[in-house]
């Protein structure tokens, strides 16, 4: 079982390898590029560019400064951004994206779930035409365009929510619902057709059969094996929320690390958008692995096979 | 076909021929898992014979038909084919060979691409092969000869352009059966071509094939689990249990005088439809488990379930104890403690010395273990009578009675 | 039942039992079962109506996506209007500007705005006349007599203004009116109008007199802004607008800060009031739909109906491509992996699965910060070739959404051959001898297609939502081009002003979507091969 875990851990650590080297190659392909002298970039920012990265050593030796400072989790300075290295940026940021995030998951998890187990119960009721309906618009529809119906009708027209800035508590429900949108109606979904095919087993039968109530005939035969394949989602999930906090952050004007990228996209800020890709990859890595080393802790059947 | 095996040089030779499948599971286990589909097994097939195949499910029956037309690389051992050894033969120079041998298969539904049409089928073969391309109108020639093979088979020329669904199992068959011929091999596989058939159009197709092997001289290697039809359509028929031919026969030999303890059991079980049957109830059950294929123990792979492979193990006979004769011996029976039930050894077990002394404990006199090289020796296939081989230590002394 | 009473048929007869039925392939038995399927067939609909209105809809429509018209700039797609005399219509933009309308909605022009009282909240606005001059007909007019020194004269159309002050304000008058001059006839010496008492003359007149030896005219070449007003209305072959004094229409904003109680009697309803010759209005007369620009203009004044059919066509087109791209590198990749089987499969996936272990959409963005800047070069024997060049074009957005999510097709190919390449059928081949190529073109993928189908249904909907998420975050096609993802980002920050802006751009792309959706949706129901018959 260690050695699954080992295996897995080291085999994060090497793509995030890969990916920091690919994306430093990828950078150095523009022309005039990060590191190398821009007319319009302001001497003081140089300067510390080239302290950081002397960039005028050979292409090897700034690789391994730039893979040296990754593995002591430094940055480098914002490119164009005088003062503020891609650290603090990161530090300022991510604060306020986690805040969101993390109540979108809790979200998606505690409405999208019960969602689902109810849809499946109540199949081809009203309930369930509605629930399906909402979710197919909330899996089609991008987000941006969640977000902004939600700031013209609920902030715009009927004042209930502020249309930016995280200010008060109210604040955080526009950008939570639109950031939750996709993955709440797909989790929705899931659900319910993971526990409608669930349901359809024998073992569902016989449990009733053998006059088990049927709260506990779903609570706890039915839902432990509906609840897998949504478990294999949250990967992906964690990915459609990192991804569209982009979007969030850029419409409701949040200061979070997600409009900051989006903003130093803009800005072409190399080292910003260098440093910041690795580090969402980074994350996204290693969200992963603990997701899988949480789900291998629980499922027997990988526990048995390894 | 009464002609002298002996003098005619074989069609087709398979010599030790070995096929492995590697099962080891994960990239740092120490241990090779291997599954010995095909173990050391040979046989020869002559010039317009039909040799059957038979054994039960997982026996490597069919393995041994796909190894022999190269669908696996064979682990060891040769394919004589018309004095090519097909083993050595590497897979871009198979070509020629492949239109000499063809295969039927046994499900109708899978054995045919759904999304040709039956002209398609049966002309790939054609066409892969360049058969009519020196002609001066190839095309046509091909055409006339797609419809001369479905009409031989029981088919209409109205149904080369329709697709394999539009077709019952059985026409699905014999199109596959055109398909095989349209290369004119000379030696056709059929990997259990009837046993998805209904029994009324399994006679048809067999019949057909047998008609086709007359006309056409073809020879056939007939793999089959159902005795009965093998004994039907097979000049000689050779008995595969676990990877291993068990023994070899003409059919009639086989069907009247069986030798080997496998093929008895297999033959009485073939159902008779005759209530005033007088071997009824002389069925032979086969007890015990069938052994696990993969890294196989030394010794005879039937031996777990042979009536013959048991000896008794007397307290008061030999020179050691009782304890150390039992020792090492593998149980044929099933022990139980008297009381609890529980379970003390399972047949076919090893005999710890633990377990020893727990017997010599209970008091008995004497107990069932294996005999001797039945466990610990792989019996070769040996020529017991004229053209009769069986692979058993204990051939010609079965029940140890001496006859 | 004796035996009599059964007829023996002959062998022939029962050989020919297996009754046939009429003829499907399988590919007319899939449409007939998606044809059942309301949902596919409306997504069906849809994806056509989508595709047509992308291809057709730019060839219909009379505007460019680029055309510009910044008086019509952030029209909304219906609109109040008042009637201010017998066939004259006017309608007041939330940027305090008056168009002249048509009843039916149809846009005629702007009418200018000459003053305003900030306090009041009072904007007046003055028709105009239109002089309509031959390009040549614009001469040296010396004036005939001498004029005061207040006078400020235009040699080209020959008249000359002075302002005086009164009890009523600051007026205008036309004091002298060359013989030849164009206006001689549409105007009068004499005529006034008024006008603030911080205006310039030279402004009003909103002519250009770069000849003039007046002072005052040396003024005009110094305010760039009227020389800009001047040149833009030059390049109109010769149309001025010459503004003249009454009737002029007043539009009195003022009661929308008041509170009803606060209102004038009779007024407590009133927002905003129109008069023109005398004539008041407290409220309009009709909401009419924009006849001229069917779904309003942008912030630019181009017609948004038009862009958006424009940005049906790049969507769509990246969408399509990139699709098809993803597919040929997929099934390529999959099929030769999953073939081969083995080490090579093993390591292929390897890649797969690292190419796979972070969002593919950050590898999407980085590529597009990347080639948009790129440029590679060489200099080979003194000659300098461009080999790359990169931007914000159709291309660099096709080439980084198909460089990167063919690995999702890749693996379902893969896994779809594994599968079927123990079939008997694809084992009857080999045994045959058929190459491994044909095999997999033959044999493997024709029979994989379905699921490969569903895929690259849904992946166009996913491609449409990438190109709007890059170009919404500002990675996407450059301006004036428009995909939908641009027109949202742009409609964005006039979003609670003007949000049809964002609609329908938006609207679009959840329509798209959800076509696609539907249909694939239905596909894989049509498809599946457990419903199929034999």
């Amino acid at each position: 079982m260690r050695s699954y875990y080992v295996k897995r851990f080291f085999s994060a650590i090497f793509t995030i390898l890969i990916i920091a080297t690919i994306t430093f190659f990828l950078m150095r392909m523009i022309p005039g590029g990060p590191f190398t002298r821009e007319r319009q970039v302001p001497d003081e920012i140089l300067a510390a560019l080239n302290a950081r990265y002397n960039l005028d050593d050979p292409l090897f030796i700034q690789y391994l400064n730039y893979m040296k400072g990754l593995v002591t989790f430094d940055l480098g300075p914002s490119f164009r951004i005088l003062g503020y290295s891609v650290n603090d940026l990161i530090r300022e940021g991510f604060p306020t994206s986690a805040k969101i995030g993390i109540l979108a998951t809790i979200l998606i998890v505690s409405v999208g779930i019960p969602v689902g187990i109810i849809s499946a119960l109540k199949q081809n009721s009203p309930i369930d035409y509605f629930v399906m309906f909402m979710a197919t618009l909330g899996v089609t529809l991008p987000s941006f365009v969640i977000a902004t119906f939600i700031i013209y009708f609920f902030a715009g027209q009927l004042g209930w929510i502020p249309s930016n800035g995280l200010n008060s508590p109210l604040a955080y429900i526009g950008p939570t619902i639109a950031l939750s949108g996709y993955s709440l109606s797909f989790v929705a979904r899931l659900t319910r057709s993971s526990m409608l095919e669930v349901l359809r087993q024998d073992y569902v039968r016989t449990a009733r059969a053998n006059g088990i109530s049927e709260f506990k005939v779903i609570g706890k035969h039915a839902l432990k094996n509906a609840l897998i394949p949504v478990i294999t989602y949250i990967g992906p999930m964690i990915a459609a929320i990192l991804t569209g906090s982009f979007v969030i952050e850029k419409v409701f004007a949040l200061p979070g690390m997600g409009g900051y990228f989006v903003e130093s996209v803009t800005n072409r800020d190399y080292t910003v958008i260098i440093g910041m890709t690795v580090f969402y990859a980074a994350f996204y890595i290693i969200m992963v692995f603990l997701v899988d080393i949480a789900y291998s802790m629980i499922d027997p059947r990988i526990k048995l096979s390894s | 076909m009464s002609e002298s095996y002996n003098t005619q040089k074989p069609l087709l030779e398979i010599k030790n021929l070995k096929k492995y499948f590697d099962k080891s599971r994960g990239l740092f286990s120490k241990e090779k898992r291997f599954l010995t589909a095909i173990d050391d097994v040979s046989f020869n097939i002559y010039k317009g014979e039909t040799f059957g195949l038979v054994g039960e499910s997982g026996c490597g029956k069919s393995t041994t038909g796909r190894t022999i037309v190269k669908l696996y690389e064979p682990t060891a051992g040769s394919i004589i084919f018309d004095g090519v050894d097909l083993a050595t033969v590497k897979e871009k120079d198979m070509l020629p060979y492949r239109r000499k041998i063809q295969m039927i298969f046994q499900d109708p539904y899978a054995s045919l691409n759904g999304r040709m049409t039956v002209t398609d089928i049966i002309a790939e073969g054609i066409d892969t092969h360049k058969i009519f391309d020196d002609m001066p109108d190839p095309n046509k020639a091909k055409q006339e000869r797609i419809y001369e093979l479905l009409e031989s088979v029981g088919l209409k020329k109205e149904h080369a352009n329709r697709y394999p669904h539009e077709f019952s199992g059985g026409q699905r068959q014999r199109i596959g059966i055109a398909r095989a011929l349209a290369v004119d091999p000379e030696l056709i596989i059929c990997d259990e071509p009837i046993s998805a058939l209904d029994v009324s159009i399994q006679a048809q197709v067999v019949n057909m094939l047998e008609d086709f092997q007359k006309e056409r001289g073809l020879t056939y290697l007939f793999i089959a689990h159902d005795l009965s039809m093998v004994k039907h359509i097979s000049d000689r028929i050779g008995v595969m249990y676990l990877g291993k031919l068990m023994e070899v026969a003409t059919s009639d030999e086989l069907y009247e005088y069986p030798l080997h303890p496998y093929t008895k059991a297999l033959l009485s079980s073939i159902p008779v439809p005759d209530p005033n049957n007088p071997n009824k109830g002389s069925r032979i059950v086969l007890e015990g488990d069938v052994p696990s294929p993969i890294n196989p123990k030394p010794g005879c792979r039937f031996a777990s379930r042979c009536e013959y492979s048991k000896s008794v193990v007397y307290r008061n006979e030999g020179s050691k104890s009782f304890v150390d004769r039992l020792e090492g011996r593998i149980a044929r029976v099933t022990l139980l403690h008297p009381e609890t039930n529980e379970l003390i050894v399972k047949s076919n077990q090893v005999i710890t010395r633990e377990i020893a002394e727990y017997i010599d404990s209970l008091g008995k006199d004497e107990f069932v273990v294996g005999r001797d090289r039945c466990f610990s020796e792989t019996p070769e296939l040996i020529e017991v009578k004229k053209e009769h081989f069986a692979a058993c230590h204990y051939i010609n002394d079965l029940d140890g009675t001496g006859k | 039942m004796a035996n009599k009473d059964f007829e023996f048929i002959s062998r022939e007869e029962k050989l020919d039992s297996e009754q046939t039925r009429r003829s499907l392939t399988y590919w007319q038995d899939v449409w007939r079962r998606l044809k059942k399927n309301r949902l596919a067939m409306i997504g069906l609909i849809g994806v056509i109506i989508i595709v047509l209105f992308g291809i057709l809809g730019p060839i219909f429509t009379p505007y460019k996506y680029s055309d510009q018209v910044l008086d019509f700039s952030n029209l909304p797609p219906r609109f109040d209007i008042y009637n201010i005399a017998d066939d004259e219509y006017i309608f007041l933009t939330k940027e305090y500007r008056v168009l002249e309308t048509t009843s039916k909605g149809e846009l005629i022009s702007r009418i200018d705005n000459i003053h305003k009282d900030q306090v009041n909240k009072i904007y007046y606005f003055a028709k105009e006349y239109e002089v309509t001059l031959e390009a040549n007909t614009v001469g040296n007019y010396t004036p005939t007599e001498t004029l005061g020194a207040n006078a400020v004269y235009s040699t080209k159309w020959g008249i000359a203004l002075e302002d005086s002050t009164n009890a009523a304000g600051v007026i205008a008058q036309i004091v002298y009116i060359h013989p030849n001059s164009p206006f001689q006839g549409v105007l009068m010496e004499g005529d006034s109008f008024d006008i603030q008492s911080n205006q310039n003359l030279t402004e009003i007149m909103l002519l250009a007199d770069p000849n003039s030896t007046s002072s005052a005219s040396t003024l005009i070449e110094g305010r760039m802004g009227s020389q800009a007003v001047i040149d833009a209305l030059e390049a109109n072959n010769g149309v001025e607008y010459f503004v003249v004094g009454d009737p002029q229409i007043e539009v009195n904003f003022s009661y929308k800060l008041m509170d009803p109680e606060d209102r004038p009697a009779g007024y407590e309803d009133v927002l905003i009031t129109v008069t023109y010759e005398g004539k008041e209005l407290t409220e309009k007369s009709d909401t009419v739909s924009n006849s001229t620009y069917l779904w309003g203009t942008d912030s630019l004044g181009r017609d948004i109906l038009t862009r958006v059919m424009y940005g049906a066509r790049i969507s769509l087109a990246v969408a399509f491509v990139a699709t098809i791209v993803n597919f040929i590198i997929g099934i390529t990749y999959g099929s030769i992996s999953g073939y081969k089987g083995g080490g090579v499969d093993n390591f292929m996936m390897r890649v797969v699965d690292i190419i796979n272990s972070i969002p593919l959409t950050l590898y999407v963005i980085l590529l597009m910060v990347v080639l948009r800047d790129v440029v590679i070069d060489v200099t080979l024997f003194g000659r300098y070739f461009v080999i790359f060049k990169g931007g914000s074009g159709l291309g660099t957005i096709i080439f980084a959404l198909g460089s990167v999510y063919w690995v999702g097709m890749a693996r379902l190919v893969r896994g779809q051959i594994l599968g079927l390449k123990e079939q008997e059928y694809v084992l009857a081949a080999r045994t045959i001898g058929v190459s491994t190529t044909k095999i997999i073109t033959r044999h493997l993928v024709p029979n994989a297609m379905g699921p490969i189908i569903v895929s690259m249904t849904m992946m166009i909907p996913s491609a449409v939502f990438t190109e709007a998420f890059l170009s919404f975050i500002g990675l996407g096609v450059s301006a004036p081009q428009a995909s939908w993802g641009t027109l949202a980002n742009d409609a964005l920050s006039g979003l609670t002003t003007y949000p049809y802006q964002l609609f329908f751009p938006a609207a679009a792309i959840a329509v798209t979507m959800l076509a696609f959706n539907f249909l694939g949706d239905g596909l894989r129901d049509a498809l599946d091969p457990r419903l199929r018959k034999g």
